[in-house]
């Protein structure tokens, strides 16, 4: 079946708000008339083919395949009709069938009665395209293309399968058609309407407010029956839905465009290959005029200026910053868990050791204790929140020795209470905190220092352990110097883990341009920026005392009628 | 000024000692954030999980913050609670977290934990419930006075929350 | 549509993949989308009903869909960032319609591939006696209209029952979002070429 020249059909899906009177489509029919059963023919190496088909391959594809039809020249039987939204165009068969009062039953087929009487059409092969509208009874139409064609049937072969929920469907699209429409206003959902309701264990209810069941449809057909028959064989050409609420319109087949630029759609009339039609839809609704979208464009940015005026308002313009020469650093965190602890009931006792050149507002911040808190399945869940706001000083940085500003640690004790109230050490440990901006997850294990074996059972029974003299002893001690750390001597086993969470948040005084730094920025070229534009800054002030003591010594002199260089010599 | 969007939802609670369970919220800020839009607190559904021991709320939050400085950054609190047959609640456990800093989608695990009593409280709180509560609840998040509860671990709450933020590179500040 | 004007674009391609519901056959399912005041569909379908799937015989019990999701929103404000709600409904034993599962969850904030399992949940009745009539008449409770799932108030104490799960898979492309000062990934890569796309290319956020 797939021929080289024939376009797959697809639905296009479209959204508009444009009012939907000025959609118009344009069809183009055609006979192909091929005596012979079309094959694919092979292309010589000079011609592209590929198989999209672009408008010269398709052209020259047509001439190959079909090259009988082309040579007939058909543009003589084409029939071209433009069809404008819910137009209502009569076939032969409809003309016939109302131009006879007693056939119509309905005040919508005595309209039809009436309108059909004023055409004086000349019975023709020529008249094939018309049109079914929403009013027609649509469902009928439904239900006789679903069973009499074959490209209508969702899958092929054997009896088509209804499943519960196209009958619901149908029956919802009957019910619209007679009962107004409920518009759902998305942004509306009734506050006093009770949350739950109970089900009908009926599809329909779950189908409604769907866009299927509230769109609009319009079908163009042609009649491509012999020219003994009228209305034998009713092809759809093209459905078209839309929906009013949501502005969803659906053509399906989707637009082609025109005859010379793409390839058209078949229909095989009774599945017979040698009487082929083919046929183009386009789009030919007329555009908005220049001045109109200019207008239109105008409206659009002066109401989008004026909303984000509105929020700038309503958010203010300034912020805290930090003095220049210095960096904050917030560190928002917690500690989260501890596990794998041989205690059951377990408390953290922390603090923060800050080198030289950082600072914090508020010291007391700096350590604390958490809450003791009971095991369950080994886990511990502390959710102790840690609050730093620190400040580092760069210029202090750049006077000593150190290029890289050492970080603060954050040293902590893991202690246990027991049910006698006694307390005893589990663990130590220190973790330095992240000096990336971020979100950081950390792990830290622990150890905890033991004695002989002796001290170990009396740690068991009464309870009582070695004890670190100085916490700092768990990262690099304060009193530490020179170049070797060695902590040789202390026996210590494995305690357990804990968890924290970090976040970091750096703020310098210069804007970050973050499209510039790729990735994370090295904390370093911050630094030498910082730096830089402190020292431009300690330059300017200087010039600027020098200039105010210039000025103090001036003002003593009398400055009638003397050139500046003997009043700056007298001044010095 | 700076703004802040925090988009997420509460997703689900494990390691709960029983099911029927459900969740207070609720978002705080320092003195200078202000809320531009969204709420700022609320109450999920009742959830009994019937397959699974993940009690679901997949409740969704959406807050807009605007700040004049980096310095009381938002935490989320949570109380889950226990919603018996007899239509009875109890406190099964207390939890916060700072909201995450940098930009994204961030999965965060909640660590809940309860208050408990004397032993004889505790014995009355297996057969009838209710138990322990926290009289002021920002003792949650605010570290001072912790070391005085003796607590429990219960279980843990799960949440997605994506950060999109505004205008802090303009001021200097890395996230 | 510029920067100036304060718009920004997020489209969104993708598919609700596979669901899994312990017990259950003959499910299909139903989405919507959910957004704020500040944001307006310009392409793409906002509901959908898919296909009516069977159960897999093998051991992973899971019900295929692959239905396509393609939306393009804008906007000029985060808040309100859409959401997607999904109901599935299914055949009982007595024929019925009736509702299996409802969930929701947010579109993805970074631009990039995502995967997302969504937990389900149906309302619940509260006695004993109206579970059984709910179960023998197929009149069992549901919400009047899913997308008060997208709203975080009205459902305090409400009961609910939690079955199965549906996973879904997004591919996120974000324009000027980055432009208009907003930063919603933590490494920002900026797409830069050179020519007549560049002022629209350094825009777009893809991943």
């Amino acid at each position: 079946m797939p021929l080289g020249d024939e376009r797959e059909a697809f639905t296009g899906i479209y959204k508009t708000n444009d009012p939907i009177q000025n959609l118009k489509i344009r069809v183009h029919l055609r006979h192909v008339k091929a005596a012979h059963i079309p094959l694919p023919q092979f292309v010589n190496e000079d011609q592209d083919r590929d198989i999209d088909g672009a408008s010269s391959a398709s052209a020259t594809a047509s001439v190959t395949v079909s090259g009988i039809s082309q040579a007939r020249g058909h543009t003589s039987e084409d029939e071209i009709k433009t069809f404008s939204w819910q137009e209502k165009v009569f076939s032969n068969y409809e003309i016939e069938l109302y131009k006879n009062i007693g056939n119509c039953h309905t005040a919508l087929q005595e309209q039809y009665h009436k309108q059909v009487i004023t055409i004086n059409r000349q019975h023709s092969q020529q008249e094939r395209l018309f049109s079914y509208v929403h009013n027609d009874n649509v469902t009928n139409i439904e239900e006789f293309l679903f069973l009499n064609q074959d490209e209508n049937i969702p899958t092929s072969g054997g009896e088509p399968h209804h499943n519960h929920l196209v009958t619901a469907m149908r029956q919802l699209q009957i019910k619209q058609r007679y009962t107004p429409q409920k518009f759902f206003r998305r942004d509306k959902i009734k506050r006093r309407q009770p949350l739950t309701q109970e089900g009908s264990g009926n599809a329909e209810f779950h189908l409604q407010g769907h866009l299927q069941a509230t769109c609009q449809k319009m079908y163009i057909m042609a009649d491509l029956s012999s020219s003994n028959e009228i209305g034998a064989n009713e092809y759809v050409l093209c459905v078209i839905r839309w929906n009013a609420v949501s502005g969803s319109l659906l053509v399906s087949p989707d637009i082609c465009g025109a005859p010379n630029s793409s390839k058209p759609y078949r229909i095989e009339v009774d599945g017979d290959a040698r009487n082929v039609y083919e046929y183009w839809l386009e789009l030919v609704s007329g555009g908005i005029s220049e001045e109109e979208e200019i207008k239109e464009a105008e409206v659009r940015s002066k109401i989008y200026s004026h909303q984000s005026d509105i929020r700038r308002a309503k958010v203010g313009e300034d912020f805290t910053t930090c003095p220049i020469g210095t960096l904050a650093i917030h560190i928002f965190g917690q500690i989260n868990t501890l596990r794998n602890f041989d205690d059951k009931n377990l408390f953290v006792h922390y603090f923060v050791d800050l080198p030289k050149g950082w600072s914090c507002d508020s010291t007391s911040s700096l350590s604390g204790i958490s809450a003791s808190c009971r095991a369950v399945d080994g886990c511990v869940h502390l959710g102790h929140p840690l609050l730093f706001s620190l400040k580092l000083n760069l210029s202090d940085m750049e006077d000593s020795s150190e290029i890289f500003p050492k970080w603060p640690q954050l040293m902590f004790e893991v202690l246990s209470l027991d049910w006698w109230g006694r307390y005893c050490t589990e663990g130590y440990g220190y973790i330095v905190i992240p000096s990336t901006a971020g979100l950081h997850q950390t792990t830290t294990h622990t150890w905890r220092p033991i004695g002989s074996p002796s001290s170990e059972l009396r740690r068991f029974f009464i309870g009582g352990n070695p004890e670190l003299d100085d916490i700092t002893f768990v990262g690099v001690p304060q009193q530490h110097e020179g170049n070797l750390l060695g902590k040789y001597g202390l026996l210590t086993t494995t305690s357990g883990n804990v968890d924290m969470v970090f976040n970091v948040v750096i703020q310098s005084p210069s804007s970050v341009d973050r499209a510039s730094l790729p990735g994370r920025s090295a904390l370093l070229e911050r630094l030498s920026a910082s730096t830089l534009v402190s020292s431009v800054n300690q330059v300017l002030a200087a010039f600027r005392r020098a200039h105010e003591r210039m000025l103090a010594a001036k003002e003593g002199l009398d400055l009638r009628n003397e050139s500046p260089q003997q009043a700056v010599a007298l001044s010095h | 000024m700076a703004e802040v969007h925090i988009i997420g939802q509460i997703l689900s609670a494990t390691g709960f000692p029983s099911h029927n369970l459900f969740c207070k919220w609720g978002i705080h800020a320092g003195a200078g954030w202000r809320v531009i839009e969204g709420l700022t607190d609320g109450q999920t559904h009742v959830d009994n999980p019937s397959w699974q021991d993940i009690a679901v709320w997949s409740h969704p939050i959406d807050v807009h913050f605007a700040t004049k400085g980096v310095q009381g950054w938002p935490k989320i609190h949570l109380q889950v609670y226990h919603y018996d047959k007899f239509g009875r609640s109890e406190v099964y456990g207390y939890g916060f977290c700072y909201i995450p800093t940098s930009p994204g989608t961030h999965k965060v695990d909640v660590v809940t934990w309860r208050p408990i009593g004397t032993l004889a409280e505790q014995f009355r709180q297996h057969f009838l419930g209710g138990g322990a509560q926290l009289k002021t609840p920002d003792l949650v998040h605010n570290s001072t006075d912790r070391y005085r509860l003796q607590t429990e671990t219960m279980g843990s709450v799960h949440l997605e929350i994506s950060v999109i933020l505004r205008n802090f590179a303009k001021f200097g500040v890395e996230t | 549509m510029s920067a100036s004007s304060g718009l920004f674009l997020l489209s969104t391609t993708g598919q609700i993949e596979t669901a899994e519901f312990p017990g259950f056959d003959n499910i299909y399912c139903k989405y919507c989308y959910m957004y704020g005041l500040d944001w307006v569909v310009t392409a793409g379908l906002e509901e959908g009903i898919s296909q009516v799937g069977r159960c897999s015989n093998d051991e992973r019990r899971i019900f295929v869909w692959n239905f396509p999701l393609e939306i393009t929103f804008k906007s000029t404000n985060p808040f309100g960032w859409p959401q997607l709600i999904i109901s599935c409904y299914g055949l009982d034993t007595f024929g019925n319609d009736v509702v299996r599962g409802y969930g929701v969850c947010h579109l993805p904030v970074s631009a990039g591939q995502h995967f997302k399992t969504i937990p389900m949940f149906v309302p619940e009745s509260t006695s004993l006696l109206q579970k059984m009539t709910a179960w023998l008449t197929g009149r069992r409770p549901e919400y009047v209209d899913p997308r008060v799932l997208a709203q975080g108030e009205g459902r305090e104490v409400t009961r609910v029952r939690s079955q199965g799960n549906v996973k879904v898979s997004f591919n996120i492309v974000t324009k000027d979002l980055q432009s208009l000062g907003y930063q919603n990934s933590p490494n920002m890569t900026t797409v830069t070429s050179v020519g007549a796309l560049s002022s629209h290319m350094d825009n777009l956020n893809i991943e």
